[in-house]
């Protein structure tokens, strides 16, 4: 009984930190070429709303 | 259900492993400190897990993007004793099964965790996150003999650590000795570590964890865990800046624990200093005394567990009710072990072995030494890796304390202590050579006499 509840306590243990260290930002992400902005696009002229 | 929920973490983090590929190296370590083949009941019993992990991490170390593939000299001092207790191995004197069983424990411990592992652990966060591993590993053994020795349950080699089995961490000398050495590195999360969190729930798991250590090392009675638990309060006290706060707090602790300790605890402990009390330490004094005639003998040794070899004589005192001396009684006894790292590694590996085992300690601790003393009043962002630094110091002195008195030369928990201190010296390496790059562009135009470079790098125009 007392293994069975320290082993769910251990288990409970490993799921945090491996869940936190996913969660933990990584050192190298700003050393990362940086993704290029999204460009929104105008919509063609004859879907502009007046357009004919 | 055990072996369900065992089989599934080991799943998990290894299917983590595929876009992780440093996951497979903590996996081999969650199955090599916590031996699930010996928790579960049928399901994994029979399955090479550690094998199968230990290929697969060093498989996918290749595609590793941060693998640090720097060699130190502690590393090349592993390597050098590796092969040599593999030499040794070959000229054992009673070369059996024991001897290659043993052995193959022992090369995976060291070149494992104290070669490959800082070859991995090349970040904070890798480092971090085995050291929370080892602590919750280690843990899970206190937290079962603490809570069972809570309930009444201890005793001498009667508390049961989770898994019936006399070996590893589950050793009753061994856990009252590495349940101390992790004390240190459990404070160092709570205070300096990210991947934690200072919070309530943090701080009670660390304030359980740390009583479970204390409550196992008290429920196994081993004498061994007095040893350890008297140089860890020394340690904290020397490196507290409040000297008064943890004398008196000890002081205070020992007086309120005392009379709950159970009294066949009080009484054991109490022989430490009679060898003629019973036979353990009597026995530790005479297989000491023959390893030493021993490597005169063999000075390159007998291969591991020569200490079969040995057949020594104890004397033991006879004591009335009162505790006076009645007469002394001889006892014969054969194949005793070392019950010492040091004499264990000088019997079986010779003069060469206790040399580079030694070595390896000393320089580990030195170079620790010099970090915690290079980062420790600043950068701020750099104080961790003092303070870790020193948790480590730590963890290795009591070790090697513990190891005085218990045969713990080649267990695993050793050898990660040694690694984490390698990658810790070798990611602070890397960073002041990074940031010496950096600044070497700023360096070369005050050698050349021109002014700072100006914010956003825009060259300065000449005046018109």
């Amino acid at each position: 009984m007392i293994d069975n509840i320290a082993l769910v306590l251990f288990h409970l243990g490993l799921l945090v930190v491996v869940l936190r260290l996913l969660r933990w930002p990584d050192p190298d992400a700003d050393k990362r070429p940086a993704r290029a902005p999204r460009v929104m696009q105008a919509p063609p002229a004859g879907d502009a709303p007046g357009a004919r | 259900m055990r072996d369900a929920i065992i089989v599934l973490v080991m799943l998990s983090l290894a299917a983590a492993a595929f876009w992780r590929p440093w996951m497979m190296t903590f996996t081999y370590l969650y199955a090599d400190l916590v031996q699930p083949q010996r928790l579960s009941y049928y399901l994994i019993q029979s399955i090479p897990v550690n094998f199968i992990l230990g290929a697969a991490a060093v498989v996918l170390f290749i595609f590793d993007k941060k693998k640090n593939l720097r060699i130190g000299g502690i590393q090349v001092l592993l390597i050098l004793f590796t092969i040599w207790f593999t030499l040794t191995s070959n000229w054992a004197l009673i070369n059996d099964e024991q001897v290659w069983e043993k052995w193959d424990a022992a090369w995976k411990s060291v070149l494992f965790a104290g070669v490959f592992l800082p070859m991995v652990l090349s970040t904070r966060r890798r480092i971090e996150a085995v050291l929370c591993l080892l602590v919750l590993a280690i843990g899970l053994v206190t937290m079962s003999g603490g809570l069972k020795t809570l309930l009444g349950g201890g005793g001498y080699r009667t508390l049961e650590l989770i898994v019936d089995a006399n070996k590893g961490i589950y050793e009753g000398s061994t856990i009252s000795t590495v349940s101390m050495a992790i004390i240190p590195l459990l404070l160092y999360l709570y205070r300096n570590s990210p991947l934690v969190g200072r919070n309530r729930v943090t701080l009670l798991t660390v304030l359980f964890l740390i009583g479970c250590s204390v409550l196992v090392a008290i429920g196994v009675e081993a004498r061994t865990g007095v040893v350890t638990g008297g140089m860890l309060v020394l340690l904290l006290f020397l490196r507290s800046r409040r000297k008064a706060v943890i004398a008196a707090g000890a002081v205070a602790a020992a007086l309120v624990a005392t009379p709950f300790l159970p009294q066949t605890f009080v009484e054991r402990a109490s022989t430490i200093t009679r060898p003629d009390e019973d036979t353990s330490t009597g026995a530790r004094l005479e297989v000491w005394k023959w390893t030493l005639g021993f490597v005169q003998e063999h000075p390159l040794g007998g291969g591991f567990r020569v200490f079969r070899l040995n057949n020594i004589e104890i004397t033991v005192a006879e004591r009335d009710r009162d505790g006076n001396i009645l007469g002394y009684r001889t006892v014969q006894q054969k194949a005793r072990a070392f019950h010492s790292s040091y004499f264990e590694v000088l019997g079986e590996h010779g003069f060469p072995g206790i040399l580079l085992y030694l070595s390896i300690i000393f320089f580990s601790l030195a170079g620790l030494w010099r970090l915690r003393r290079r980062y420790r009043k600043g950068p701020p962002d750099k104080i961790w890796a003092s303070e870790l630094a020193d948790a480590l110091i730590m963890a290795i002195i009591i070790y090697s304390v513990g190891g005085l008195f218990v045969g713990l030369a080649f267990q695993t928990t050793l050898y990660i202590f040694i690694g984490l201190g390698i990658a810790l010296r070798q990611l602070m390496a890397a960073e002041a050579a990074a940031e010496r790059r950096g600044a070497a562009p700023g360096r070369l135009r005050a050698r050349l006499g021109l002014p700072p470079e100006p914010a956003g790098g825009a060259i300065p125009q000449p005046a018109q």
